[in-house]
C-alpha cells in the first residue's frame, strides 16, 4: 500500500510537470530579443520588408500642414492609437519606447522635440526661454509659469529633485547617465551612499521660476537630451504619498503634458484625455486618446484599414501593400531615417572560438566581404546600406551628419567590390601578422545566431554564406534557443562573429560614439573592442565646442573604429515607416524621443 | 470521507512542494536571468545594486530557502520582469479574463462535443455522422489561430458584426459585454467540440455493444430512454478523465486568442515570464495551476462515483 501511493505521487508529479510543458503553447518568436524599440542594445532588427529609396532625404512623403486649423476641424476630436504597454509611470525611471511614447505626451520637460521636415527640432516647453554662458558651462533657464493637472504651479525646484533623484544610486535608474554631463553627477552617483542634505551636483534652483545647471564640461550637446522624459520635473509630494505603487498608479500621478492619463488597463488600453491645465491647452485639439496594446500585427492591420485605428507602423508584407495605396493617396506615409544601426561585432577578448578575431585585418577583410545594397535587396527591402557609424536623421548643429560627412567605408568598398581576391589578400596578410598558416580553406569562423523566424535564418543564411563564399573561409551558424541563450554564449566569448544594433538616445553623434571607448560599460556587448588611438582622438572632444571641430573629430573616430580598426562591421541603418490616414492632421515621428508626436495633432474629414 | 479529503489535501501539499523545488532549480539551470535585460546599459555599480535588490546575488541554496518560505506564508513576491507589480496582483488582475474565456470556451466545446457525439453515434453511418467526422478533423487540423484570425477577419473586420478587439472590463468582466466575447470563445471552442465529439462517439460506440443495451433493447424499450439512461451517462467516464486537463489547458493555454483578441488574460504573462526568467512569476503561475490541476482531479474522482456507482472513491471497485 505504501510503496503503491508513493509510485502514484510520483506518476502524478511527472504528470503534471509534462502536462504543464505541453500546456504552455510557445509565444511567437520574434525576432527582437529586446522589448519593442528599446533604447539599448538590441541583438536584432524588427522583422520588416519595404521598398526603401536608395538614399533618404531631408524630406518626408507627408510634411506636416499648417499650424492654426481654423474651422476645418471635425466635432468629434478622437485619436486611435496602438501602443506597447509602458512598464512604468515614473519619470526617472523610464527605459524603453514604451514609456517614452506615453511620459511625452503627458509630461513635459524644458523642451519638446517636433519633427517637421526629416529632422527632429527642439521647442521651447517648459521653459520659456534660456541662456548659455560664454564658456559654454552655465545654462540659466526660465520657466514658463504652468500649472499640473493637480493644480499646484510647475516649479525649477522640481527639475532640480527630478536630477537628484534620477543621479540616486540606489535607485539603480537605467537613464541616470544622462545627466552625467551635469557637474559633480558622476561622482554624485558614484557614492557609496548618498547623503540627502549635500548639495553637490551642479544643478539649483536660483527661484521658483529660475533653473540653473553648470555643466561639467562645455557639451554643446546637452540641450538635445533635455527632450526626454527622464530629465522633466517630478513632484516629491506625491511619489512619497503614493509610496510603493506610485509608478504604476496612474490617479496618484500629476501631469503638466498635453494629456492625463484617465484609464489604465496594464498590457491592454489606455485612455487620455486633454489637459486642461496644459500652459499650451489652446494648441491642443485632441480630446481624447484611445490606446490599444495589439500584440496580433494582422490584427492591427485590421483595425487600420478599418479606420477603428488612425496610425500604424508599417510592418512586414504590409509595407509593401500599403506604400502604393499611400500613393494613391488612400493615406499618408511618413519614411523618416530611425538612428539606429545594425552591425556585425567580433569577439575581440579572446580573439572568439578562432583565435583569430583580435588582428585588424582579419576584421577588415570580413567587413569587406559583406555586399550590404545585397543583403537589404535580399532579404529586408527597406533599411539604408551603412558604410559608416553614424546614421541618417543624427544632426550636428542644424545640419544632417550623414549628409556633410562621407562614410569611409564605402570609398574601400567600391575598389573591391566583385574582386574577392583583392578582399582574401587582406584576409590572408592578417593571418600572417597573428602567426596563422596562411591557408584560406583551414580557416572556420562561428556566427552566433538568434532568431528562428523565416526573416532571421534568411538573413543568418546570407550573411554566413557570403562572407564564406567570398573569402574562401567556413563560417559556421551557431544557433542560440532564444534571447537569454544567446547572451549567455556571447558572454562566455564562445563566438566570433555576432550581430548587435544600436539605437542612439539623443540627437549627437556623441550617442554613437562613446560606448566604444575602453572601459565605457558597453564594450562587452560589442565584443569588447578597445583601441588606444580611439580613445585617445575621443580626449580631443572635452571642452571643445566649435562645432565644425566637433564634426571633424566625430568623422574621425568614424574612421579610426570602422577602416582603420575595423572593429565593427556596419550592416545598415533603420528607418521608420509610419502611415496616418488622411483625417489625421499635424501629427510628427521624431527621431528621437516619443515614436509619435501627435499633441498638436487634430481630426479634420474623417 | 472526511479522513480522504485530507490525505488528498496533504498529499496536495506535498505535490506542490516539490513541484515549486523542480521549477525552482529547472530555471536555475537554465542559462541567462530575470535582470540581464534591464541591467544591459547599467554601470557595474549600478548593476550590482539592481541584483541585490532582488536578492539574486545570493548563492542558489540560500536562495531557494527564502523563496519557500516566502511561499509557504503565501508571498509570491514581486514580479522582476513587470517592475512594481507582485505576482499577487498581476494574477488577481489577469486571471479574470482568461478564466471567464476559457468557462465559455470549455461549456460550449465540450456541451456541443458532446451533443455532436451522440447525434453521430446514433446516426451512425449516415451523411451525418460523416459530416460531423469531416468538421471533426477540419477542426483538428487547422490551428485555433487560423480560426481566431479568419473569423476576426470575416466577422469583425468586413462585416462588422463584432467588434475586432477587446473584452468587458470593470462590472461586465464575468456576465455582460458578450459581443466582446463571442469571437474568441467559438475560436478556442473549436479544438474542443473537435475533441469530445470524437470521444464521446468512440465511448458511446464501446458502451452501446454492451450486453445490458442489448438486454435493453430486447426487452422493448423506447431507444432514446435507452439512450439517456444507460448508454449516456455509462460514456461519460473517458470524458471525465480527460477534464482535469482540458480545464486547466483552457484557462492557461488560450495565449494565442488573447494575443489575436488583444484580451486582458494571463497567458501572455506566462509566456513574457518563461521567456524572462521571471523565477517569481513564474513559480506563482505554476502553484496555481498545479493547484487547480489538483483540485479539479479531485473532483473529477468524486465524479466517477456519480456516474459509475461501481466505482467507490476511496476503495477498490467491486
Amino acid at each position: 500500500m505504501k510503496r503503491n501511493s508513493l509510485l502514484t505521487m510520483l506518476i502524478v508529479t511527472v504528470f503534471l510537470i509534462t502536462s504543464l510543458a505541453a500546456c504552455v503553447q510557445p509565444g511567437p518568436q520574434t525576432s527582437a530579443p529586446v522589448e519593442n524599440a528599446t533604447k539599448s542594445a538590441v541583438e536584432q532588427k524588427p522583422t520588416e520588408a519595404l521598398a526603401s529609396e536608395p538614399q533618404p532625404t531631408e524630406s518626408t512623403t507627408g510634411t506636416a500642414p499648417a499650424q492654426s486649423p481654423g474651422t476645418e476641424m471635425d466635432a468629434e476630436q478622437v485619436l486611435n492609437l496602438f501602443m506597447d504597454n509602458p512598464l512604468t509611470l515614473d519619470i526617472n525611471d523610464a527605459r524603453n519606447q514604451s514609456e517614452f511614447q506615453v511620459l511625452a505626451m503627458t509630461q513635459e520637460g524644458l523642451f519638446r522635440v517636433f519633427n517637421n521636415d526629416g529632422v527632429d527640432k527642439l521647442e521651447l516647453a517648459g521653459a520659456e526661454s534660456y541662456e548659455v554662458s560664454d564658456d559654454g558651462l552655465v545654462w540659466t533657464f526660465h520657466i514658463r509659469p504652468q500649472k499640473w493637472s493637480d493644480g499646484q504651479p510647475v516649479t525649477a525646484q522640481q527639475y532640480v529633485d527630478s536630477i537628484y533623484r534620477l543621479l540616486d544610486p540606489a535607485k539603480a535608474f537605467s537613464y541616470a547617465f544622462f545627466a552625467f554631463d551635469i557637474k559633480g553627477a558622476q561622482d554624485h552617483y558614484s557614492q557609496e551612499k548618498v547623503d540627502p542634505t549635500v548639495q553637490d551636483v551642479g544643478v539649483r534652483a536660483i527661484d521658483d521660476k529660475t533653473l540653473e545647471i553648470t555643466l561639467e564640461r562645455a557639451t554643446p550637446e546637452f540641450g538635445k537630451k533635455l527632450s526626454f522624459a527622464v530629465l522633466d520635473p517630478i513632484r516629491l509630494d506625491l511619489i512619497e504619498k503614493g509610496g510603493e505603487t506610485f509608478p504604476l498608479d496612474f490617479k496618484a500621478q500629476a501631469y503638466n503634458g498635453p494629456f492625463i492619463i484617465t484609464d489604465w488597463v496594464k498590457d491592454n488600453s489606455m485612455v487620455l484625455e486633454k489637459n486642461p491645465s496644459y500652459w499650451d491647452a489652446e494648441n491642443v485639439h485632441i480630446n481624447k486618446v484611445n490606446l490599444s496594446v495589439v500584440a496580433e500585427v494582422s490584427t492591427q492591420a485590421q483595425m487600420f484599414e478599418s479606420q477603428q485605428s488612425d496610425i500604424i507602423a508599417g510592418s512586414g508584407e504590409y509595407i509593401n501593400k500599403w506604400a502604393p495605396e499611400a500613393e494613391s493617396g488612400k493615406f499618408v506615409r511618413f519614411q523618416n531615417p530611425a538612428p539606429g544601426i545594425s552591425m556585425l561585432t567580433f569577439e575581440q577578448q579572446t580573439g572568439g572560438l578562432s583565435g583569430l578575431m583580435q588582428n585588424a585585418k582579419i576584421r577588415k577583410a570580413i567587413s569587406l566581404a559583406v555586399n550590404r545594397q545585397e543583403l537589404l535587396d535580399t532579404i529586408y527591402n527597406r533599411y539604408f546600406p551603412a558604410y559608416g557609424l553614424i546614421p541618417y536623421g543624427i544632426s550636428i548643429g542644424d545640419e544632417e551628419f550623414r549628409q556633410a560627412v562621407p562614410e569611409t567605408l564605402k570609398a574601400e568598398y567600391e575598389t573591391v567590390v566583385g574582386k574577392p581576391e583583392e578582399v582574401q589578400k587582406i584576409f590572408l596578410e592578417g593571418l600572417k601578422e597573428a602567426g596563422k598558416p596562411e591557408d584560406l580553406s583551414q580557416v572556420e569562423l562561428t556566427f552566433l545566431a538568434y532568431g528562428s523566424d523565416a526573416q532571421s535564418k534568411a538573413y543568418q543564411e546570407y550573411i554566413t554564406q557570403s562572407i564564406s563564399n567570398t573569402l574562401g573561409i567556413k563560417v559556421t551558424i551557431k544557433p542560440t534557443a532564444d534571447v537569454e541563450a544567446f547572451r549567455d554564449a556571447r558572454n562566455k566569448n564562445e563566438w566570433d562573429i555576432n550581430t548587435m544594433g544600436w539605437f542612439g538616445d539623443y540627437n549627437d553623434p556623441m550617442t554613437m560614439i562613446d560606448m566604444w571607448i575602453t572601459d565605457s560599460g558597453f564594450s562587452s556587448f560589442f565584443g569588447h573592442f578597445s583601441s588606444p588611438a580611439y580613445d585617445e582622438l575621443f580626449t580631443t572632444l572635452a571642452g571643445e565646442t566649435d562645432l565644425a571641430k566637433r564634426k571633424e573629430i566625430f568623422s574621425a573616430l568614424e574612421n579610426q573604429l570602422i577602416s582603420v580598426d575595423a572593429g565593427l562591421a556596419p550592416l545598415y541603418y533603420n528607418d521608420n515607416s509610419y502611415f496616418v490616414h488622411n483625417y489625421v492632421k499635424n501629427v510628427t515621428f521624431p527621431s528621437f524621443g516619443p515614436g509619435i508626436e501627435y499633441s498638436r495633432a487634430y481630426i479634420s474629414g474623417k | 470521507m472526511i479522513l480522504y479529503t485530507l490525505k488528498r489535501f496533504l498529499v496536495m501539499l506535498l505535490t506542490l512542494i516539490v513541484i515549486a523545488t523542480l521549477t525552482f532549480f529547472l530555471l536555475a539551470a537554465v542559462p541567462g536571468d530575470a535582470l540581464t535585460t534591464r541591467a544591459e546599459r547599467l554601470p557595474p555599480e549600478t548593476r550590482a545594486n539592481l541584483y541585490k535588490k532582488y536578492g539574486l546575488d545570493k548563492p542558489l541554496l540560500e536562495r531557494y530557502f527564502i523563496t519557500m518560505k516566502s511561499l509557504v506564508k503565501g508571498d509570491f513576491g514581486e514580479s522582476i520582469i513587470y517592475p512594481g507589480q507582485t505576482v499577487g496582483s498581476i494574477i488577481e488582475e489577469k486571471l479574470p479574463a482568461s478564466a471567464r474565456l476559457g468557462f465559455q470556451t470549455m461549456l460550449i466545446g465540450v456541451f456541443t462535443g458532446i451533443f455532436l457525439g451522440i447525434l453521430a453515434t446514433m446516426h451512425k453511418d449516415t451523411w451525418l455522422d460523416y459530416l460531423i467526422v469531416f468538421l471533426v478533423i477540419l477542426f483538428i487540423s487547422i490551428p485555433s489561430l487560423v480560426f481566431g484570425l479568419g473569423l476576426q477577419s470575416l466577422f469583425a473586420g468586413k462585416l462588422g458584426w463584432f467588434p475586432v478587439i477587446g473584452w468587458p472590463k470593470g462590472k461586465d468582466l464575468w456576465f455582460g459585454g458578450w459581443k466582446y466575447t463571442v469571437l474568441p470563445t467559438l475560436t478556442g471552442a473549436f479544438s474542443y467540440i473537435a475533441l469530445y465529439t470524437r470521444l464521446m462517439k468512440t465511448s458511446m460506440l464501446d458502451v452501446i455493444n454492451q450486453d445490458y443495451v442489448m438486454t435493453a433493447r430486447s426487452k422493448g424499450l423506447y431507444e432514446p430512454e435507452i439512450v439517456r439512461n444507460h448508454v449516456v451517462r455509462n460514456s461519460f467516464i473517458p470524458l471525465i478523465t480527460l477534464l482535469p486537463m482540458s480545464v486547466a489547458m483552457s484557462i492557461t493555454g488560450s495565449f494565442f486568442i488573447e494575443r489575436i483578441f488583444s484580451i486582458p488574460g494571463i497567458g501572455m504573462y506566462y509566456v513574457n515570464a518563461i521567456n524572462g526568467r521571471d523565477l517569481t512569476l513564474i513559480l506563482g503561475e505554476t502553484i496555481i495551476i498545479a493547484t487547480l490541476y489538483i483540485v479539479i482531479i479531485f473532483i473529477t474522482d468524486l465524479l466517477y462515483a456519480v456516474v459509475d456507482p461501481r466505482i467507490r472513491v476511496h476503495g477498490r471497485s467491486r
